[in-house]
């Protein structure tokens, strides 16, 4: 072996090194990958999602780690099988399904409205995401991250706009476990201490019948009218049916347990693997982020001005800090709106009656993301 | 960078929100229509049970036992109880009488007397 040889073989080991290839983007998405790792262990951020989220982000950006580059790669088989076929998103509805108790919406339906008021946010922010420069797929992607529902996020960005999966699931996730955060000076502002302090009906008790009877009932109008996002609402429906019908608890129970933290594990992983250098590092993201937080805020806006529109017609009035419960993370924005109840009157306890708009908003955001689907697919 | 056609995105849009506010209004209707029923069925068949179909017939009086049915009901353990209850009933009044007594008010009250006293009661009886 001749000395050039020698050198030829020593290249070729060192350029197989990813320590050669490194830049600063590296760096920077590792730094990104490790402070979501933080915010989920020390901060306790939706640590079930950021933490697998930040390891992902963190591993794909090790330079020539085949994780995405080929069809095979390990991380490239998550995110092809879970969710460019669509398959995790459903497959968490299903799970949250059975873990849903749709009591407090049968018992109030008129909360429903709340609901639809406050995916006001969807909307506006879709205009404003389109006055920045986004084609009208991608503003959609961004705009129902005020939805506050990571898997309909997850659902719709796939539809529409692929590539900006990473940051609009991770701005919608660090979103929903910043509502305690994020909604008490809006609602304060919004209302008055007089409003705070109104105190609602009991709700009525709803018989194991009508509970059993809402998954068909809401599936079949839903489906029926916006059929675009019947995967997802088929499957919530499904796992409400398993598990208030009380016939097949060990299903409800593997649908609400063991599947659902196992695809849990493989959504974090996929959507981590998505944010490398070349795609997280642009304007697009940080814009998504800045657009993220203004769409929370007037869906909780939008929340809020609808339970106190309802106020004027209803002879019951209803506390309007439910309305903020219209966005739907189940079931942070109930216990917020709960929180502040106590603050201005410790005897009126309103989670029950949250959870009513809370539930709705899950459908609402769900309804708001298949008429994106359908009008821009 | 596409065109958009603002009119188009605006007016869809809106038609879409208000859009949302029907399917769930109509979701509303027919959980109310659903409840109506469902508690009107629960409330027929609760009627029916509480009202049977067909009157029953009298049922044949049981012969009457000639034995004495208050004492029969009870049991050796609470005569045992209600017998004791009066002992110790009569046992207090008794210790009252002595100890707090309007006769002994004059009696120091010192703790360590008043438990000799009702020492030597004890004993006495």
């Amino acid at each position: 072996m001749g000395i050039e040889e020698f050198f030829q073989i020593f290249q070729n080991i060192v350029f197989q090194m990813g320590i050669v290839h490194l830049t600063l983007g590296h760096v920077v998405m590792w730094a990104v990958g490790l402070l979501f790792i933080w915010l989920a262990i020390a901060k306790e951020f939706e640590p079930l999602l950021l933490l697998p989220i930040g390891f992902g982000i963190f591993i794909v950006n090790f330079p020539l780690a085949p994780l995405m580059d080929t069809p095979h790669a390990l991380l490239r088989v998550f995110y092809h099988y879970g969710l460019e076929w669509e398959i995790i998103p459903c497959v968490i509805f299903l799970g949250l399904g059975a873990m849903t108790d749709f009591g407090p919406l049968i018992a109030n339906p008129k909360t429903m409205i709340i609901g639809a008021g406050a995916q006001l946010g969807v909307f506006v922010t879709f205009i404003g995401t389109v006055a920045f420069g986004f084609t009208l797929k991608e503003a959609s992607s961004v705009s129902i991250i005020g939805g506050a529902d990571g898997p309909t996020t997850v659902f719709l960005t796939m539809a529409l706009a692929p590539h900006l999966l990473g940051a609009n699931a991770l701005a919608a996730y660090s979103y929903m476990a910043m509502v305690p955060l994020i909604q008490p000076p809006i609602v304060r502002a919004l209302t008055s201490k007089k409003e705070r302090r109104i105190r609602m009906k009991q709700l009525r008790p709803v018989s194991r019948l009508e509970k059993i009877l809402f998954p068909i009932i809401a599936f079949t109008l839903i489906g029926l009218l916006i059929p675009t996002i019947i995967p997802l609402m088929s499957m919530m429906m499904l796992g409400n049916l398993m598990r208030e019908s009380g016939v097949v608890n060990r299903l409800a129970d593997t649908a609400k347990n063991a599947l659902m933290n196992m695809v849990t594990i493989f959504l974090g992983l996929a959507v981590g693997a998505t944010m490398t250098s070349e795609n997280f590092l642009s304007p697009k993201p940080l814009l998504i982020f800045g657009f993220g937080i203004v769409d929370f805020a007037i869906c909780t806006m939008g929340g809020v001005l609808t339970a106190k529109i309802m106020n004027l017609f209803l002879k019951d009035k209803i506390n309007p800090l439910i309305g903020s419960a219209g966005v739907s993370a189940v079931p942070m924005a109930a216990r917020v709106s709960q929180k502040m109840a106590a603050a201005e009157d410790p005897e009126n306890h309103l989670l029950m009656q949250a959870m009513g708009p809370n539930l709705a908003g899950v459908i609402g955001s769900a309804a708001a993301a298949g008429f994106l689907i359908a009008m821009f697919r | 960078m596409e065109t958009v056609d603002w009119g188009y995105v605006l007016s869809t849009l809106a038609i879409r929100y208000i859009a949302i506010f029907m399917v769930l209004t109509l979701l509303i209707i027919l959980l109310t229509v659903n409840g109506a029923i469902v508690s009107k069925l629960t409330a027929i068949k609760a009627k029916k049970k509480e009202r049977p179909a067909t009157p029953k017939k009298p049922e044949k009086e049981a012969p009457v036992s000639p034995r004495n049915p208050t004492t029969d009901q009870i049991t050796p353990e609470t005569l045992a109880a209600i017998g004791l209850a009066i002992n110790l009933y009569q046992n207090q009044q008794m210790n009252q009488k002595t100890i707090l007594d309007e006769s002994n008010r004059n009696v120091s009250e010192d703790q360590w007397r008043l438990a000799g006293r009702q020492a030597q009661w004890n004993k006495r009886r």
